[in-house]
């Protein structure tokens, strides 16, 4: 059977294939748009549609399933937004689409999608408890809970709209007064947390926007115009006034979010005693401070967070579910979430001669080369197969450099006009890491970025650029069948240093989405935001 | 920490004819920025939010949600670098001051009838919430000598009442030429509008009104006690392009 999965959302639109229960794309719009999440109603997965078909030749209409999550939405209408022409004539081409499919459509909840596609990429055959967390929904509920076994899911719990608030909304509308963009900068405030100290006033007035009450019950309803209304009043009394003062806010938020969130997975683990595994998703498990602490005090034997946690994994978990459903999803653990698109070595080296750059050779051939240039502090681009899909960039789409020199950090970031507070991942050999790093459970996490670990007291100095001010960092554990490029060079550079790390940012200018293409990777080593490329295993230099 | 007085909140429950007033009165709206108001429905034990607002100092909101809501509202300001609650009320009309206008029109000809009928549901109404209930007739010379316990008035201008009463309540019925009881707006596509003392009509009509036929009492006992109904939203229906009703419906303005 073929399911097409697709989310019609507020931002960060998707499009995922199915076939005879394997994944066979999931692509957001943005790598294909170049419009980061893009941020507005109706923009659709239009263009993440187009690229799977252009693909696999698989259109709409030969889908044997379609698979919508948040369907509420698409039914909006429009006359109640001020959309453009382009908005509209695309909303139109969906209509009609969907019109003429003749076939059944199986429609999902926003927070099912979510806990779908957690759940399913988990594979977790145990018990498990799945908990989804966002900023809000269609259908009006901000956080949900589900029992998951063998593959079936069950909700239990939800906290819903109007009767109670979401911590989501402290985030979102904290970005606006640190001059940053709601549901993609989030991160930002997380990473700048470490660098502040406690604001007792800022953490009441958070209380009082929302707090965990008990009960798995979150106070303030409808609380996004009084947080906003709160942060108004605060910027209007100087809380945002200088750095110093918004790292502390940043701190402050991180801690009441931690505060409040911890207190409901316990309950929720033990109301449920019997459920080990705990899956999270939805945008607000992309906070990896927070995983982190989750993960060491909430008693589960192991935490798992869906790698694509926001909105973009929504169009897959419909389509799994679709799957699920149809009794073709086999219910084991993904390899991988490298669902993108590729490039063959041809198109490569037509990008290559646009450029008018020519391939070294293999870099397997020269490593010692390599290995060389990296402890040089060159920064090498990695361009490898399918892209990934969800907000990390897990090798294939990646930019590394060494780890041990703490100025590589803004280094990089001047590299690519970025403005990050937030340190870089580390990569670390599967072997080694937990000689680097305190893990002690929920390796499997770790292969996709989504919680942080202590690095380990020894250790700190010797890879400062990737550990953060708190001693923690966000590694990700490379393996040699799923990141042959990062494992062979990690491999090699450890033979010679020492250090089985380095660092992994992702490959992209400030505010872009992620690369996608042979012509984006090539652009960025003409501008010099890295000395050397390595594509589809062939280097190429500047010139 | 710096001196400052605490603004004054006024929550009134007007007819209900546009939602609970909130103002907020201020003589220092630079010291204290935005106030935010909520609105709640209290059900059992819980409240529910229905609408909230940010304002400025010395202005005033009107939620759109109307009739039978047992309100809970608060009014939060930010001082001393804190959330604090300037103002909250709880709908109970225990000894507070209320307004019930009796009005009715028949060919322009004013029915006592209407008036008398009403008198009793008043009085039950009086006796249960014990407040203080001002009555205002066109009639009130001869319906405060039967009816000592309750006062009346001929008159009562908005303003004056917004002034002075916690809720005011209107009740009415109109008579169209075949003598058929009916709303005002029922055919008019109007609502009867109230300003000062005069009646005119505004062209707020909802679609697909479906006809009463109750006794003066009925009408009374409904306005003043409530009765068990769903909501529609107000903005819903108002955008909708065509009926969204799909059975009997009372509308309530």
């Amino acid at each position: 059977m073929v399911i097409y999965g697709m989310f019609f959302g507020a931002h960060q639109y998707s499009t995922a294939l199915i076939k005879d229960g394997k994944i066979l794309y999931a692509i957001e719009n943005e790598r294909v748009t170049r419009k980061k999440h893009g941020y507005s109603w109706f923009e659709s997965p239009k263009a993440s549609y187009i690229a799977i078909e252009k693909a696999t030749g698989i259109k709409f209409e030969d889908a044997d399933y379609i698979a919508i999550s948040d369907p509420g939405q698409f039914r909006y209408d429009l006359g109640m937004y001020n959309n453009s022409p382009d908005k509209v004539a695309n909303y139109y081409f969906w209509k009609q689409k969907i019109k003429d499919f003749n076939k059944p459509i199986f429609a999902f909840e926003h927070h099912q999608c979510h806990a779908a596609v957690g759940y399913y990429l988990s594979g977790f055959p145990e018990k498990t408890l799945i908990v989804t967390m966002d900023g809000g929904s269609n259908e009006k509920n901000y956080t949900t809970v589900w029992l998951g076994e063998k593959g079936n899911m069950i909700k239990v719990h939800q906290n819903i709209e109007p009767l109670e608030g979401s911590l989501g909304c402290i985030w979102f509308e904290l970005c606006k007064y640190f001059g940053y963009t709601p549901v993609k900068d989030e991160g930002k405030i997380m990473g700048l947390a470490p660098q502040g100290k406690l604001n007792q006033d800022f953490y009441e007035i958070l209380n009082e926007i929302c707090r965990y009450q008990g009960n798995l019950s979150f106070s303030t309803p409808h609380n996004f115009p009084v947080a906003d209304w709160a942060f108004a009043q605060c910027e209007g009394n100087g809380f945002f006034d200088n750095e110093q003062k918004k790292a502390d806010i940043a701190f402050t938020t991180q801690k009441h979010f931690e505060d409040n969130i911890i207190p409901y997975i316990k309950d929720l683990k033990a109301r449920f005693p019997k459920y080990t595994k705990l899956v999270m998703s939805g945008g607000l498990f992309a906070n990896v401070k927070a995983n982190q602490k989750i993960n060491e005090q909430c008693g589960f034997e192991e935490v798992f967070i869906a790698p694509p946690m926001g909105d973009e994994g929504l169009s897959l978990g419909a389509a799994m579910l679709a799957s699920w459903k149809l009794g073709e999803w086999e219910h084991k653990p993904t390899k991988d979430v490298f669902f993108g698109l590729e490039y063959t070595d041809e198109q490569v080296m037509d990008a290559a001669l646009k450029f008018n750059v020519k391939a070294k050779g293999k870099y397997t051939n020269d490593m010692e080369f390599v290995i060389s240039e990296l402890t040089n502090r060159k920064v090498f681009g990695i361009f490898n197969g399918r892209f990934e899909l969800g907000p990390r960039a897990l090798g294939n789409r990646s930019v590394i450099m060494e780890a041990t020199n703490r100025y590589n950090h803004s280094h990089l970031n001047q590299r690519f006009g970025r403005e990050e507070t937030m340190p870089f991942a580390p990569i670390v050999l599967t072997e080694k890491a937990k000689e680097v790093f305190d893990i002690k459970s929920s390796e499997f996490a770790a292969e996709f970025m989504t919680l942080c670990y202590n690095v380990k007291e020894e250790w700190k100095e010797k890879i400062p650029a990737v550990t953060h001010i708190d001693g923690t960092a966000r590694p990700q554990i490379v393996k040699q069948d799923v990141h042959p490029v990062f494992y062979n060079i990690l491999c090699e550079y450890d033979k010679w240093t020492n250090i089985p790390v380095l660092i992994n940012t992702s490959f992209n200018g400030h505010g872009e989405p992620i690369i996608d293409t042979p012509e984006q990777a090539f652009t960025h080593l003409e501008k010099g935001s890295i000395d050397y490329l390595i594509i589809n295993d062939m280097l190429y230099a500047r010139n | 920490m710096l001196e400052i007085n605490w603004p004054q909140v006024n929550i009134k429950y007007h007819d209900y004819f546009y939602g609970p007033f909130v103002e907020v009165r201020t003589s220092e709206a630079e010291k204290w920025g935005n106030f935010f108001i909520r609105f709640y429905e209290v059900i059992g034990d819980r409240k529910e939010l229905v609408d909230q607002k940010p304002i400025n100092g010395n202005s005033w909101y009107e939620t759109p949600r109307k009739f039978y809501t047992k309100w809970y509202i608060e009014v939060l300001g930010f001082q001393n670098n804190k959330i604090v609650k300037i103002g909250e009320d709880t709908f109970d009309l225990y000894k507070k001051k209320v307004a019930i206008w009796l009005q009715n029109g028949y060919n322009n000809i004013l029915d006592i009838n209407f008036h008398l009928d009403s008198i009793s549901v008043i009085e039950e109404f009086t006796n249960k919430h014990k407040c203080y209930v001002t009555v205002v007739s066109d009639f009130s010379p001869s319906l405060s000598s039967s009816n000592k316990n309750i006062n009346f008035i001929p008159m009562l201008t908005a303003d004056e009442a917004r002034a002075s009463y916690y809720a005011t309540y209107k009740i009415g019925v109109y008579a169209n030429e075949e003598n058929f009881i009916k709303l005002p707006w029922d055919d008019l596509k109007t609502q009867p509008v109230y300003n000062s003392n005069k009646i005119y009509y505004d062209n707020l009509h909802p679609r697909n009104v479906i006809k009463l036929n109750l006794t003066p009492m009925e009408i009374a006992r409904d306005i003043l006690f409530g009765f068990d109904h769903n909501d529609l939203s107000y903005n819903n229906y108002y955008q909708a392009t065509k009926s969204i009703l799909t059975s009997k419906q009372i509308w309530i303005l």
